[in-house]
């Protein structure tokens, strides 16, 4: 293999860190959320929270980019503020009347919503650096250096792959039905335009389950015969280490904190 | 010549009854540029999908470079053919161009070295190496086609067989398709194009093979093509070229030309015989 970069087992970098071994970045970010997803005292996730944030900065990730990511858990995180405090049983702290109805909100409730949403921001900020810092088919490449299996791989690769045809022929017919003047005309209760969607889904179906069967054909048109090899990673430098052993210990220590803090308040009473 | 592929008496027939072939005989000479024409359904696709041991003949043979193809050749059956699929969609399916340029050569065995050249060597043939690192889904359909037709070469095959090559293509697309396969004709590899383009046929071909319904109705040169009771059985049409010349009726006795050279070879000597 040319000992040049090869782009397909180290993306191109502008930062440090783009330039940390792909799967080392996969670790060390995988490892964070492990141990910041198992955390539950406020402070120490916006602590994490903070960590992720001095990473998206020396990433020079666009702010627009993190934030257009979060909004993605905004609608999960204000269901859960919704429906946690009024459901988990606790100290109540306010009342909601609807109609006949009476719903208690609790402290307990309340705080169990704040954690989950900070434990899921945690994650998706995490994974959204981690894919800013490494190209998809990078990313794919590390995973099976570490022994993901393959199959699982393989078929992250072919869903993105072909996720964009699919909407492609999504598209086309949509057009096409609107070219013949189909505006959808109601939900359930409309049976005509419930059937056109139906059909369509029908169609998309057979449509990517053929085109299944011709990839296949066209995958052994080219000798394929079960596996594909793993391009060999860069080789691992110390710097690489550092960073990677730096996050995950970064995450340790906030998540060591908890466990004592939590045993500290503990003697103290 | 000698013939790199012969078809004797081959039938198929697909799992829904479909009788797809139906005693298809042909010979595809060594180093030839070969037009397979036929209408929608003829069996081209099918037939092609023999050529490399995708599909066993379930009866009659088919031998490539004198082996009769079976279970046990069928991966080398795959090195000496390449096959190009209509839609590059269907074939080009790795994330990035040169991954999945290197699908085919890393399938046979190649050591990585081997690999990188052979690869870079199929981006270069079709003018796609600037574009290697690009996610195919970010491509054009006429460059995604290029990348399925180098995913083929970079695994030398001695056949390459394109099944409606042209289809979809912009005008500037069929041009360099067109130059890409001049090229490869002229490095010794024998071109199979199957389509229904009977203007590319006559431009372009050595020998063209007509079929209907998975039989053979004729083989032989591009003359077939101007053979009005051949191209009416065929359900196929003349080329553009000759239709004008047919127009023309008694006025200009056949054969009448069929590729835009030979027409205007054919006017140049008329009209120079008109000034004298
Ligand atoms: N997967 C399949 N299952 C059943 N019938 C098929 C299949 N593929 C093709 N056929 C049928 O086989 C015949 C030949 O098709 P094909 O080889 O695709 O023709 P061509 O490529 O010349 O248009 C057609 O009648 C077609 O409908
Ligand atoms: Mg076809």
């Amino acid at each position: 293999m040319c000992m040049t970069a090869d782009p397909m087992v180290q993306g191109g970098g502008e930062t440090v860190l783009h330039r940390v071994e792909a799967r080392i970045k996969v670790v060390a970010m995988v490892t964070f959320v492990i141990l910041t997803a198992g955390m539950s005292a406020t402070p120490y996730l916006l602590a994490a929270l903070g960590i992720i944030g001095l990473l998206a900065v020396i990433a020079r990730m666009p702010v627009r980019l993190l934030a257009g990511r979060l909004a993605l858990v905004v609608p999960f995180s204000v269901l859960m503020l919704v429906v946690l405090p009024f459901t988990v049983p606790g100290e109540g702290v306010a009342l909601a009347e609807l109609g006949p109805l009476a719903l208690v909100a609790t402290r307990e409730g309340l705080l169990q919503a704040q954690v989950l949403a900070l434990r899921l921001a945690n994650g998706v900020l995490a994974a959204s650096i981690l894919t800013f810092l490494t190209p998809f088919p990078v990313l794919m490449n590390a995973l099976r250096g570490l022994r993901v299996p393959p199959i699982l791989v393989t078929l992250m690769e072919f869903t993105v792959r072909y996720l964009f045809v699919l909407a492609d022929e999504a598209r086309r017919m949509q057009l096409s039905r609107q070219a013949r003047d189909f505006r959808p005309r109601g939900f359930l209760w409309h049976s005509w335009t419930m059937s056109t969607l139906a059909q369509m889904v029908g169609v998309l179906f057979i449509r990517s389950y053929t085109r299944a069967d011709r990839v296949y054909q066209a995958m052994l048109a080219r000798g394929f015969s079960g596996h594909q090899p793993v391009r060999a990673g860069a080789r691992v430098k110390a710097s690489d280490l550092c960073w990677g052993i730096g996050i995950t210990a970064a995450a340790l220590t906030l998540r060591m904190m908890e466990v004592g803090g939590g045993m500290w308040l503990q003697l103290l009473k | 010549m000698a013939a790199v592929i012969e078809v004797e008496d081959l039938y198929y027939r697909y799992r829904d009854g479909t009788q797809a072939l139906q005693g298809l005989t042909l010979t595809i000479p060594t180093g030839a540029r070969v037009a397979i024409l036929g209408p929608n359904g003829a069996g081209k696709s099918t037939f092609l999908l023999h050529l490399n041991g995708i599909y066993l003949p379930q009866q009659g043979k088919v031998r490539l470079l004198g082996r009769s193809l079976d279970g046990k050749n069928a991966r080398w059956a795959k090195s000496q053919v390449g096959l190009v699929f209509q839609d590059p969609d269907d074939q080009v399916f790795a994330g990035t161009v040169w991954e999945d340029v290197c699908f085919g050569p890393v399938n046979m065995g190649l050591d990585a070295g081997e690999v990188e050249r052979r690869a870079g060597q199929a981006l270069r043939a079709v003018g796609m190496e600037d574009l290697r690192t690009k996610a195919p889904h970010h491509l054009s359909y006429g460059q995604k086609k290029r990348v399925a037709i180098a995913g083929v070469l970079a695994m030398s095959p001695s056949v390459i067989v394109l099944d409606e090559p042209m289809a979809y293509l912009d005008p500037r697309g069929k041009d360099n398709l067109l130059a890409i396969l001049t090229r490869l004709h002229r490095d010794g590899t024998t071109v199979v194009v199957a389509t229904h383009d009977v203007d590319m046929a006559a431009e372009w071909a050595e020998k063209v093979i007509i079929i209907k319904e998975g039989r053979t109705l004729a083989e032989g040169s591009t003359d077939l093509l101007t053979d009005p009771a051949l191209v009416e059985a065929a359900e196929l049409r003349f080329p553009v070229v000759t239709q004008i010349f047919r127009r023309l009726g008694n006025m200009l006795p056949p054969p009448h030309p069929k590729r835009v050279e030979e027409a205007a070879q054919y006017l140049r000597t008329l009209l120079e015989g008109h000034h004298k």
